[in-house]
C-alpha cells in the first residue's frame, strides 16, 4: 500500500504538505460515530493555527527551477 | 473501551488484519451484517493530535483499502464497548452500505491551489469622479472575481476526471482552492496528468496534489455531517 504523497509541481515541502492534508482529513472528515471524540478542543484549535501557518509558508517558498 | 479506525465492507470476505493499533494493541473486528468495524481495545487511551498517532490511524485504514471498500472513522473516536458499537452499526446500516458503494474501487486525491505571487491589489490611479476609494474597492473586487473564476475553472477540469468532487473556493490572497476528488483506481494516472496540465497552463499558481488516500472526505454523504 502506498503512503499518501505530495505531487506539487515544485516538489517542495512534500512531507509537510502531506501532514497538513492528513490532519485536515483525520480531525475534520471521516465517519462520525457519535462516540466520544478524545480530542481536546484546544488540540484542534492549535492544529488549525498550525495548518494556516504552514499553508502560508509553503506558498511563500521559492520554486526549485 | 474500543478505539475505532475504520468501517470496512465485510463482504464477500471479512478483512484480514495486519499491523497494530495505538500503543501496539492488536487490531480486532466488531462485525454486524456486512459491516466490520476495525478497532483496538484499551483500558484507557490518550492519543494527542500528533503525527505518529495520526499516521498510525491512517495506516490501519490504508492497509484495508486494497481489498475492501473502506470508510475511515474520524481520528480520536472511541466507544464504550462492543454492544454500543454494534448498536451504532445497526442503526445506520443503510447509510454505511450506501457509502461503501460510493467509495468502492475508488481513492481520494486532494488538491490545493496556491498563488505563487501575491495578488496585485494596488489599484490604478483613477480619474474616477467618485474618488480613489471606489477605484480601490473595484480593483479588489476584480482581483477576487478573477481568482474565483480561475479556481472554479481548475476545479471543473479536475472534477471531470472524478466520480465525485467536493471543493471550497476560498479566494483568500494565497489559498484559492481546497478540493477533494473521488477517483477510480484505474484513473489515478489520468487525473495526475490533468493536474500537471493545469499547472503548466497556470504558472501563476501552484497545485499541490496528495494521495491516493482512503475516501475520508466522501465517507459521509454531503449534508450528512453529524
Amino acid at each position: 500500500m502506498s503512503t499518501a504523497r505530495a505531487l506539487g509541481p515544485s516538489g517542495l515541502a512534500t512531507s509537510e504538505v502531506t501532514l497538513v492534508e492528513l490532519v485536515d482529513r483525520l480531525v475534520d472528515k471521516g465517519v462520525v460515530l457519535h462516540g466520544d471524540i478524545t480530542l481536546a478542543v484546544a488540540d484542534v484549535d492549535l492544529i488549525y493555527v498550525g495548518l494556516r501557518a504552514l499553508i502560508s509558508s509553503v506558498s511563500s517558498l521559492e520554486r526549485d527551477e | 473501551m474500543l478505539y475505532v479506525y475504520a468501517l470496512v465492507d465485510a463482504r464477500p470476505v471479512p478483512p484480514s488484519l495486519e499491523g497494530e493499533g495505538h500503543g501496539g494493541a492488536p487490531l480486532c473486528v466488531v462485525a454486524r451484517g456486512s459491516i466490520a468495524a476495525v478497532c483496538s481495545r484499551h483500558d484507557r487511551i490518550d492519543v494527542p493530535v500528533e503525527a505518529d498517532h495520526l499516521w498510525r490511524h491512517e495506516h490501519v485504514a490504508e492497509s484495508l483499502m486494497e481489498d475492501h471498500a473502506v470508510l475511515p472513522v474520524r481520528f480520536g473516536t472511541t466507544v464504550a464497548d462492543e454492544d454500543a458499537l454494534a448498536t451504532m452499526l445497526d442503526d445506520r446500516e443503510e447509510e454505511f452500505c450506501g457509502a461503501f458503494e460510493r467509495v468502492r474501487g475508488r481513492v481520494e486525491l486532494g488538491v490545493r491551489v496556491l498563488r505563487v505571487a501575491p495578488p496585485e491589489t494596488e489599484p490604478e490611479p483613477s480619474s474616477d469622479s467618485a474618488g480613489p476609494g471606489r477605484a480601490y474597492l473595484l480593483g479588489r473586487l476584480a482581483a477576487r472575481n478573477a481568482a474565483t473564476s480561475l479556481a472554479e475553472s481548475i476545479h471543473a477540469g479536475l472534477a471531470a476526471r472524478a466520480a465525485e468532487a467536493r471543493h471550497d473556493v476560498s479566494a483568500t490572497p494565497r489559498l484559492l482552492l481546497s478540493a477533494a476528488y473521488l477517483v477510480e483506481r484505474g484513473e489515478v494516472g489520468a487525473f495526475l496528468e490533468a493536474v500537471d496540465e493545469a499547472a503548466r497552463r497556470h504558472p501563476e499558481v501552484e497545485l499541490l496534489c496528495t494521495g491516493p488516500w482512503p475516501a475520508h472526505t466522501f465517507a459521509q454523504a454531503a449534508g450528512e455531517l453529524r
